[in-house]
């Protein structure tokens, strides 16, 4: 029925913790400050279970008492201990009092009816007179000389425990000050005493020696205790930085205010940390250039590169790449080789990777597919490299198409050319016959018909018929002469070398004077040529003008 | 009347190459326009070709076989339940109508091969997920690609849209582009104008990378949220439309994906592995305290939420039963991923989860799955769901990364942009994919987007090819 009560009493156990330090802040005695919080703790839940076990209200003093056994044992024994510490019965029956107290203002607030309320209390005070009563019983007992003897042991015990206590704080490195609630320094080590020897330490508050400007409040607001921080303190000229740890001694005491300041000197640390700092910032901005590099390049380069792993798996591509195949880098990575050619491709590449060595550059053509099933020809060199024990390709993908498409243009005009070759070779074969046939004919014209009369002219004694034969002579070699552009005039053969001279000058339009000018002759010489020209040609006596005669001759 | 000289002339002109795109330029192809696609980024395909190539269909052969019982009203309803309302349900319905057909059309038209099996994605009530084989979105892209080259629809890269052209009577006629454009540099390239007679289909996509657009819609997706979309899923098609006078609706929805890795950029591999194996088949814990903390297969809205919350640092942990499923399982672990290891305690103190809470949390899984029931969150427990037990044991650790945006351009069933100020028709404007908005509202539910692109699409390319001026 009181369930309900008890279990707010179980989970409001800090709350009440509160509630009795506050007592014992208001009370005029002073209270038992070597009590742990652990302890405090265990004792409120002691009481508070004795409150169970007394829910009856009708049990009298003594079965109470028996039915508090194991609470009261444990009561008597803290309050033994305690007063080995030298506290008196009356300092530890008064706490039992501000205990209840504290108790009692708990139940006030709890939900319940007033009547549960007023139950509990009524069970409380009982419960804290059946314990109140055994610590003052144990007093009385108290001068046998078996509990002198646990009285000094335990002595002894808190003397050896506080040497030990003593040692470590005197001997540890860090500074330590403990402060009271105001935060004025009641005690320091002997580090903290050489460190801050400028001053005064004890009685001095502690934010001016950290110096930290403001209040407490606004010391513990910036260092929040139990955490650790950095503070950089200021000392015969030079700066030092401490690991702050500031625990309030209420913590684990509840009835004890105060601080304590533990500062541990990192400063050669923080130097440190500070130099790797700085390197770390460097290398880190080095990289981040590099990379950067790298990547511009990598990226902006006008060929696809990828990285295979040994399966042929593309691990790394760059744009290029993913544009000349149309597949999104997020696809292409992770995509296997084998989607961006097609069989013979991949067998190409496959044989290559397996026996290309590190160091070795291999290129081979192969046909490329683009995404939509386009293929295009394309030059992959492949090359080798280890990194971290694995094997990787990193290949170099160039779409060739215009390479090819210029490569067949050449190879189409280089055919033409040969054609043109051979019919040119064949012109010339033809152009070779008939020079040989007319050759051959002339020659054999000249055997059948010149040399004979030749011959005869050289026989015949009679001019008459020599002449005769002569004229036919001139009639054959002319005829020999048809088959040329334009026949030579026969009465241009007679002509002698100086006059036939004299009429290509003619025939270019050159005066007489000009003539003998450029021959170094005589005009009168010029003239007699002239005359026997006429003469020759069959003109004399007939109005035809040299100059247009000779016009349409060839000469 | 204004003359503008036109560079070029076409009747049909498509922006983007995604799904939505390539389904358009097929179907205004078959209808006897010539068609020219334009596209920004070095490569065709856009997101579509990065994405996990999953279409859902309701009413399917494979569902069938496996005497799954579903139909387009169920998805209908599943798809109004996700989007929290905020669908338009003729948009909706139009989807789940037609998924069944469109899947159809990329298997028996475009060839495209998917897995003979189904999956089950969070938020459906009913495994209605086929797969492409390849297991990526390019399974599906790639057949399109070749079908558009074989119908002589063009297709050209580097081409970015600057401006939709309207002449006097308020229709929009043409582009102007930038050509020869260098993602994402933005002056380069040349602008020319090209005419579109028939009109012009916007397939952009959403705006997922486009990180001053995104942060006007949501403050919350700062520069410290990755996106798992392409480099180019950026606005400025949607901002192009909204210049000529198209309505905006719902822009602010914006889904993150709850399976991306936190060990890779973007999409990546991990993706696929949490979507197929790590939710449906695993648990995910909060490595600071053992637990699970949301149903893996709620929607992907509850499930981010959840995921962000409170300094949560989601781990995905399956065994090597759950690890069948998974598509990228290799290419996870190459990478570095997912981890695999032999026993449950090597697994915590890798990932530093409490092994006390976590063993709990697995013996809690394990009873769930005997009831038959899971009491805590209410994950739907398939009959071929196993507990976790045998190992090697994998784990992913999750970061939700921006994914999709449900909003976008108003349009009607027949794919018309719909003008802000009377409701009716822009003339000569289609849209159709993720640039429109309010078919899915509030969420998206996984691999209703691939079907989405395609069925709204083809209505466009139909449309579009039909329209004379």
């Amino acid at each position: 029925m009181l369930q309900e009560l008890e279990i707010q009493l179980e989970e409001g156990l800090t709350e009440i913790l509160a509630f009795w330090v506050q007592e014992n802040q208001t009370s005029v005695r002073p209270s038992i400050t070597t009590v742990s919080h652990d302890v405090a703790c265990n004792a409120f839940l002691q009481m508070v279970t004795g409150l169970k076990k007394l829910k009856e209200p009708s049990h009298n003093q003594e079965v109470a008492v028996s039915v508090l056994a194991k609470e009261i044992v444990f009561f008597s024994e803290l309050s033994a201990d305690l007063r080995a510490e030298g506290y008196s019965v009356v300092s530890i029956v008064h706490c039992i009092k501000t205990m209840r107290l504290a108790l009692e203002r708990f139940i006030k607030r709890c939900i319940t009816t007033d009547k549960k309320k007023f139950q509990v209390a009524e069970a409380l005070h009982r419960v804290t007179d059946c314990i109140e009563t055994a610590i003052l019983s144990d007093q009385e007992t108290d001068d046998t000389q078996e509990a002198h003897n646990k009285k000094q042991n335990t002595c002894l015990k808190i003397a050896q425990a506080q040497t030990t206590y003593k040692n470590i704080f005197e001997s540890t490195s860090n500074l330590v000050l403990v402060t009271d609630e105001s935060g004025i320094v009641i005690e320091s080590n002997p580090v903290a005493k050489i460190f801050f020897s400028g001053g005064k330490i004890k009685g001095s508050f502690c934010g001016r020696l950290l110096q930290v400007t403001g209040s407490l409040g606004k010391l513990l607001e910036l260092y929040p205790p139990d955490t650790i921080h950095e503070i950089t303190i200021q000392s015969a000229g030079a700066m030092r930085v401490f690991n702050l740890q500031i625990r309030c001694l209420s913590k684990s005491y509840p009835l004890v205010k105060g601080l304590l300041l533990i500062l541990s000197d990192i400063t050669c640390a923080v130097d440190h940390r500070q130099v790797l700092e700085q390197r770390v910032v460097e290398r880190t901005r080095e990289l981040a250039k590099s990379e950067k590099l790298l990547d511009s390049i990598f990226q902006s380069i006008g060929k696809g590169i990828l990285v295979l792993d040994r399966e042929l798996e593309i691990i790394q591509a760059n744009s290029m790449a993913s544009e000349m195949y149309g597949i999104p880098l997020e696809v292409l990575i992770g995509s296997h080789y084998q989607v961006l050619t097609d069989e013979q491709g991949l067998q190409a590449m496959s044989t290559t990777c397996e026996t290309l060595r590190e160091g070795k550059v291999h290129s081979l053509e192969c046909t490329s597919i683009y995404v939509d099933g386009r293929e295009f020809p394309s030059l992959v060199t492949v090359t080798s490299m280890h990194l971290d024990e694995q094997e990787f390709r990193p290949i170099i993908v160039w779409d060739i198409t215009r390479q090819k498409g210029l490569e067949a243009d050449i190879i189409e005009q280089k055919q033409r050319a040969e054609e043109m070759n051979v019919t040119l070779k064949n012109v010339l074969k033809t152009i070779e016959n008939e020079k040989r046939e007319f050759e051959e004919n002339l020659a054999s014209r000249i055997r059948s018909s010149l040399l004979p009369t030749i011959t005869r002219i050289r026989q015949e004694q009679d001019d008459d018929s020599r002449a005769g034969y002569l004229s036919v002579l001139q009639e054959q070699m002319i005829s020999l002469t048809a088959g040329f552009t334009a026949a030579i005039d026969g009465d241009l053969l007679k002509l002698s070398k100086t006059e036939l001279r004299i009429c290509r000058f003619i025939k270019s339009g050159m005066t007489g004077k000009e003539i003998c000018e450029t021959m170094n002759l005589s005009f009168e010489t010029i003239q007699t040529h002239r005359k026997n020209i006429r003469k020759k040609l069959g003109l004399r006596g007939k109005d035809i003008n040299l100059h247009v005669f000779l016009a349409d001759k060839v000469l | 009347m204004k003359t503008r000289v036109w560079d070029e002339e076409y009747d049909v002109i498509v922006i983007g190459s995604g799904f939505a795109g390539l389904a358009a330029a097929i179907e205004a192809r078959l209808h006897g326009s010539n068609v020219l696609v334009l596209e920004k980024m070095r490569t065709p395909g856009g997101n579509s070709a990065i994405c996990g190539g999953l279409f859902a269909a309701a009413g399917s052969l494979l569902q069938a076989r496996e005497g799954i019982e579903d139909n387009p009203e169920l998805m209908l309803k599943d798809m109004l339940e996700a989007g929290a309302g905020l669908n338009h349900r003729e948009l909706a319905k139009l989807v789940a109508d037609r998924s069944v057909e469109t899947l159809q059309w990329t298997i028996d038209y475009l060839g495209v091969e998917y897995k003979d099996s189904l999956n089950h994605l969070g938020g459906h009530t009913v495994a209605r997920t086929y797969i492409t084989k390849t297991g990526t979105g390019s399974g599906i892209i790639q057949p399109m690609l070749v079908k558009c080259r074989n119908l002589g629809v063009e297709i050209r890269m580097k081409t970015q849209l600057i401006q939709l052209l309207m002449d006097d009577t308020g229709r929009v006629e043409g582009v102007c582009v930038r050509s020869d454009y260098h993602f994402p540099k933005a002056d380069s390239g040349i602008l020319k104008c090209i005419k579109a007679r028939r009109g012009i289909v916007l397939a952009t996509g959403g705006f997922s990378n486009d990180l001053a657009f995104r942060l006007i819609q949501d403050p919350r997706l700062t520069e410290n949220v990755d996106s798992t979309n392409h480099a180019g899923a950026t606005a400025e098609g949607l901002i192009a439309a909204f210049e000529v006078g198209a309505t905006p609706l719902q822009l602010c929805w914006i889904q993150l994906g709850p399976w991306a890795s936190f060990d890779e950029k973007g999409w990546g591999v991990g993706s696929m592995f949490t979507l197929l194996a790590g939710f449906p088949y695993g648990i995910m814990v909060d490595a600071n305290t053992g637990k699970r903390f949301v149903n893996e297969m709620s929607d992907r809205r509850l499930r981010t939420d959840a995921m962000l919350m409170s300094d949560r640092a989601p781990v995905t942990i399956v065994d090597s039963e759950g690890v069948k499923h998974a598509t990228t399982l290799e290419k996870c672990l190459k990478r570095g991923v997912v981890k695999s290891f032999d026993s449950m305690e090597e697994l915590a103190s890798f990932h530093m989860i409490p092994l006390q809470p976590l063993q709990e949390t697995l013996e809690m899984y394990k009873l769930h799955l005997l009831h038959g029931r899971d009491v805590e969150f209410g994950k739907p427990i398939p009959k071929d769901l196993r507990p976790i037990e045998k190992p090697p044991f994998y784990s992913i650790r999750l970061l939700p990364k921006v994914h999709y945006c449900m909003g976008g351009l108003r349009i009607n069933t027949d794919t018309e942009v719909l003008r802000v100020t009377d409701g009716k028709t822009i003339p000569g404007l289609f849209a159709a994919g993720e640039v429109t908005g309010g078919v899915h509202g509030a969420s998206r539910l996984g691999s209703n987007s691939i079907v989405e692109c395609l069925a709204f699409g083809r209505i466009a390319g139909r449309n579009v090819a039909k329209r004379q001026y």
